[in-house]
């Protein structure tokens, strides 16, 4: 559901497919997990997402709370996607790159 | 942190996750919206017993039995006119004039409920919400907290079973005017449904958030001499005793021709009705006015026409179902003549056709301009010539005013529990509020080209010879 990898001081996360409430359950420790202990910038990567849940948005709130002011970025975000956060109100949060 | 401070961060918690849902929301299609509302509609409809007993006895108003009603209509009516409409993504396409029209949710909605139908209107305005993929915050009438509230958790925990956007629906368990005014302003929020009191609506209205809002009835019921008398009177009474006449759109005052009055009378009487000396009439105003807020009296609300007559101290028969104040005139003069939600009519006798159709002008724009008049005729010049007097939303015929102005039951209104009434009540729009009101559609133009204009010498707009039809003529020149 997600693979890990360093790239420039960044540890990045790249989701695959739906992020939906189920699929978040089954990743939401593991992703905790690699959040929490990353003790430098995170980005996730959703180049591949087609679908972002409530549980997924939390991932990313939590994420945000967890690197710190400017150390959490959502990239490759599909214009479907990127709309979500934009409605959400969280690219005030968020550093959404396309 | 001030108290004012905490209050405020409370709002901004319901507003951050309602833009989430929002977010969410915003992905689903069309068919898994659907299977949301069909499940919501299903688990208000299994509650409609329970939700009503609690109503009924949280507001001690009206009858718990017509609330089971009202909770069908909100939820089954409701369903049954919204399941198969489009209201995601592209709707409409019309290829001759190159428009598509595409429905885009409006975002969160807070939606106010009235103490007389408070968890009718909260299912109600929670499927419409849904069924057009906004969030809805359900904030509830101080004096029926519990019950709108339970109605709404209903309603989420069937909507979180379709995998529906997690707070999709929220509820407020804090009622205080604070509060509310904080949400009605947040600037998160899209869309106020404010369905209550006139102080609300326009409290609503004043937010600066756009608002779809009600206004207060003042149903005049014309029976013209055509009508078919016992059956106008039958249907005038199942109206107007529905939940002790809680529906703002329920008979007011009946307006009867002379020729036809002592029928009337007594098909009203047969059906347990009391007609009311003038002495009892000042009695009865006493009791259901409040004389300084030019309002009915808020205690007398959805009771029955026994317990009024006691408040009274009327002597009618101790099966009396309505009380009945024959008068001579309407304003603020005759407090009977405004809006009473309770089984009390006002009562007037016309000369002829003219007459009665100025009573009830009258009547309609004392104090309920824009909402429902009702007429029983079997003339159909007659019905038109009444309805395009009146200033009203909905114009019922031959129909019991409170169920028929809902719609859905005896005729093919758009079921709903939010009647706009125009203008004339402040509102935008004289709609059965529903599903498609809750759309912001969007309108792709393709070119297509004016062609009478091409074909016209644009020079001529500067000739100061040629008048309107001039160039109407030439513009319109078949080449």
């Amino acid at each position: 559901m997600f693979k890990t990898e360093q790239k420039d001081g960044k540890l990045i996360l790249c989701f695959e497919g739906r992020m939906d409430t189920a699929a978040c359950a089954g990743i939401e420790k593991e992703v905790d997990g690699q959040v929490g202990k990353a003790g430098q910038p995170v980005v996730f990567d959703l180049r591949n997402v087609d679908f972002v849940s409530s549980a997924f948005l939390r991932f990313c709130i939590s994420a945000a709370k967890k690197t710190g002011a400017g150390k959490f970025q959502v990239a490759n975000a599909a214009p479907q996607i990127k709309k979500v956060f934009k409605i959400a109100g969280m690219d005030q949060l968020l550093s959404v790159q396309e | 942190m001030e108290e004012k401070d905490v209050l405020l961060q409370k709002v901004d918690e319901y507003f951050l996750k309602a833009k989430a849902a929002s977010a969410v929301f915003s992905q689903l299609d069309q068919q898994q919206t659907d299977a949301i509302v069909k499940a919501v509609y299903e688990a208000g409809f299994k509650n409609r017993i329970r939700l009503a007993k609690m109503a009924a006895e949280e507001t001690g108003l009206g009858k718990w039995e017509d609330k089971v009603i009202k909770n069908a209509v909100a939820t089954q009516f409701v369903y049954e006119d919204i399941k198969d409409q489009k209201t995601v993504g592209v709707i409409h396409e019309d290829h001759v004039s190159g428009i598509t029209e595409i429905a885009q949710p409006m975002g969160p909605i807070l939606a106010i409920i009235p103490v007389t139908n408070p968890t009718s209107t909260v299912m109600f305005k929670i499927l419409i919400a849904l069924k057009t993929r906004n969030p809805i915050i359900v904030s509830p009438s101080k004096k029926a907290r519990k019950c709108s509230c339970e109605a709404a958790r209903i309603c989420y925990e069937a909507a979180l079973g379709m995998d529906a956007p997690e707070n999709c629906i929220q509820w407020v368990e804090d009622t205080s005017r604070e509060t509310t005014q904080a949400m009605m302003t947040h600037k998160s929020l899209s869309l106020i449904l404010a369905t209550g009191g006139t102080g609300l609506v326009k409290s609503a209205y004043s937010s600066g958030t756009p608002t779809l809002g009600v206004g207060a009835g003042n149903v005049p019921v014309f029976i013209d001499k055509t009508a078919d008398i016992p059956f106008a009177v039958e249907q005038i009474c199942i109206s107007k005793l529905f939940d002790n006449g809680t529906i703002c759109a329920s008979e007011q005052a009946i307006v009867a021709e002379k020729s036809i009055a002592a029928r009337v009378e007594e098909e009203f009487r047969r059906r347990k009705a009391c007609f009311l000396t003038a002495e009892q009439v000042k009695l009865l105003e006493k009791v259901v006015f409040d004389g300084e807020k030019k309002l009915m009296n808020a205690d007398i609300v959805g009771q029955t026409a026994m317990t009024i007559a006691k408040k009274a101290g009327l002597d009618v028969p101790p099966d009396t179902q309505l009380l009945i104040a024959p008068l001579k005139g309407v304003g603020d003069e005759y407090p009977i003549s405004s809006e009473i939600l309770a089984p009390v009519l006002a009562y007037y006798i016309a000369e002829d056709f003219e007459d009665a159709v100025n009573i009830c002008i009258d009547l309609n724009y004392h104090g309920g301009i824009g909402h429902t008049a009702s007429m029983f005729s079997n003339d159909d010049e007659n019905i038109k010539q009444f309805s395009m007097l009146m200033n009203a939303g909905r114009i019922v015929v031959n129909t019991p005013s409170a169920q028929g102005a809902v719609g859905g039951i005896y005729n093919m209104l758009s079921p709903s529990l939010t009647l706009g009434c125009g203008t004339g009540g402040k509102n935008i729009t004289t709609d059965n509020v529903t599903a498609k009101n809750l759309l912001n559609i969007q309108r792709i133009a393709r070119r297509r080209e004016n062609q009478r204009l091409e074909k016209f010498d644009k020079s001529l707009y500067f000739d100061e010879s040629l008048d309107a039809g001039a160039i109407e003529k030439i513009y319109n020149r078949n080449f």
